[in-house]
């Protein structure tokens, strides 16, 4: 199993990269930001996320912040609950939200600590004809060891921030296919069935996680 | 047979969606169970941000995403079988656990690359044909003339397909189904279902995959030579496909059911998103601006 990166040489490269392009991608305006935001976003996540200068718990802390700003959480946990949304009490909405931000910390991490030698390249950037506040950013993510993935990036801006709404690979969207599997618990389980699905699973792959020997 | 090739792009997707896999111990970041002591990981999505209304237009980027009067039915997948598919599912499982998987892993630790290469090689080429008739009914000349020069090449170059010496050429592998076919002329999916051993389907791609099976030209061949053991020999010809696909993908499933809470409803999910981006790949009447495209093209080759 391939290790997280952890050769100091490449982690002095990805600062001054990330030093460099975060100011660029500010200076300038226009359909591109949106793919500037993108690239941003995974020199932060890889800094963040490999920064043996602070404390795991510190680590974990500050991608969390990064996520909060780069993804739309609240929106996201909306449309993934959908109809069982407008029928969730506002305390299920709350748990929902919580143990939902967790599984997708969970799932997103592991993106960028697990290949050293992944390279994430912006491919092309396209805005929304009618709603031009939203903007589909496609991308490549390469590694010597496997085939090119296309991954597609639904984001949206909304006063001068961007954020990421939805993710899509090879055609499938990562908002929509939770949304069926969860709406498929709820049927089967109620919300707080799905909930305690959701909490459980948080629960184990932390287990795995750590159990784990190197 | 083409379920394979379906499958191995999906379980490329599958892979990309749950991106989990790194099971370091840097991994493991002690994810707080309980809300009270999340206080040190930093404070958390609020519910009030959520509980904003989308009633105003600017606001509901999801409804603009998934139209209501779109063609993603976003609320259910049509799956009037569940009963049954969960069953079938449920068998494939097994018989995935205790047979095709534990052929996948010895078959990926024991062979070299590039006899696995070889493997794949030869069973796509044994199915060129038939891609190469789909391709030509659903008027996709080049993609259909790029199938057959692959054929040729590969059959002869590449020592009977051993090889995919047209792929160094430029001329890359493509694949289309009866499935799809259907699809193009607007055929929808119909009831999910669940073949057994050949796994997530539907009526049409059901169908589709029966014709195409009809469209295989290897079995008349075979009767043609008078050859004894057709039947072995086409057998052999799935089950090294078969197995050969799931070896390639044994990461990617492990990661996707583990990330799972409703394994079955996540394929079905998958598998009709997925059909269906591959019947639409070729419109044209996306609602982004196709401006962005041009740079694109001279980076990504």
């Amino acid at each position: 199993m391939p290790q997280p990166c952890r050769r100091p040489e490449w982690f002095v490269l990805i600062v001054l990269a990330g030093l460099l392009a975060v100011p660029a991608s500010v200076a300038q305006a226009g359909p591109e930001d949106a793919g500037a935001f993108l690239d941003a976003l995974n020199k932060t996540a890889i800094e963040t996320l490999n920064d043996t200068a602070i404390s795991e718990d510190q680590r974990l802390q500050e991608f969390r912040k990064l996520a909060q700003k780069s993804f739309d959480v609240p929106r996201i946990s909306k449309f993934v609950l959908g109809i069982n949304w407008r029928r969730a009490t506002p305390a299920q909405r709350e748990e929902f939200l919580d143990v939902f931000e967790d599984v997708n910390l969970q799932r997103f991490m592991p993106l960028f600590t697990k290949y050293a030698d992944q390279v994430f390249t912006v491919t092309k950037v396209r805005q929304h004809k009618e709603k031009p506040r939203l903007y589909f950013v496609t991308s490549t993510i390469s590694r010597e060891e496997a085939p090119t993935a296309t991954v597609e990036w639904r984001v949206a801006k909304r006063d001068d921030e961007y954020r990421i709404l939805d993710v899509i690979a090879e055609g499938v969207s990562m908002a929509l296919t939770l949304r069926k599997e969860y709406g498929s618990v709820v049927k089967n389980l109620g919300i707080d069935g799905l909930i305690a699905q959701l909490r459980e699973k948080v629960k184990s792959e932390d287990r795995a996680a750590n159990s784990t020997p190197q | 047979m083409n379920s394979t090739h379906r499958l191995i792009v999906v379980a490329i997707a599958l892979v990309l969606l749950t991106a989990c896999a790194g099971r370091s111990s840097q991994d493991g970041l002690n994810f707080p169970q309980e809300r009270a002591t999340s206080a040190p990981f930093g404070p958390r999505i609020q519910l009030a941000q959520a509980q904003s209304d989308d009633s105003t237009d600017e606001d509901d980027d999801f409804g603009d995403l998934f139209p209501s009067d779109g063609e993603y039915d976003i609320e259910e997948d049509f799956d009037p079988f569940e009963t049954l598919n969960r069953f079938m599912f449920a068998f494939n499982e097994t018989l995935d656990v205790f047979i095709l998987r534990p052929a996948a892993e010895i078959y990926r630790f024991w062979l070299p690359q590039v006899v696995q290469d070889s493997v794949r090689n030869f069973t796509r080429n044994l199915n060129a044909p038939v891609i190469f008739l789909n391709e030509l009914w659903q008027g996709k000349d080049e993609e259909a003339s790029e199938t057959i020069a692959r054929f040729f090449i590969n059959s002869t170059i590449g020592l009977g397909g051993l090889i995919d010496a047209a792929d160094h050429w430029g001329m890359e592998y493509h694949h289309e189904d009866f499935g799809q076919t259907l699809g193009f002329y607007g055929a929808e999916p119909g009831p999910y279902i669940v073949l057994p051993l050949f796994g997530p389907s539907s009526v049409r791609d059901g169908i589709g995959l029966g014709v195409d099976s009809l469209l295989d030209p290897w079995p008349h061949v075979l009767d043609a030579f008078d050859v004894n053991e057709d039947e072995e020999i086409l057998l052999g010809r799935r089950i090294a496909g078969g197995v050969d696909l799931r070896a390639r993908n044994i990461d990617t499933l492990d990661d996707l059911k583990r990330d799972s809470i409703d394994f079955y409803a996540r394929i079905r999910s998958l598998y009709l998103q997925h059909r269906k981006g591959l019947i639409e790949d070729e419109k044209s009447d996306s609602p982004y601006d196709k401006s962005g495209d041009e740079p694109a093209s001279e980076t990504e080759q």
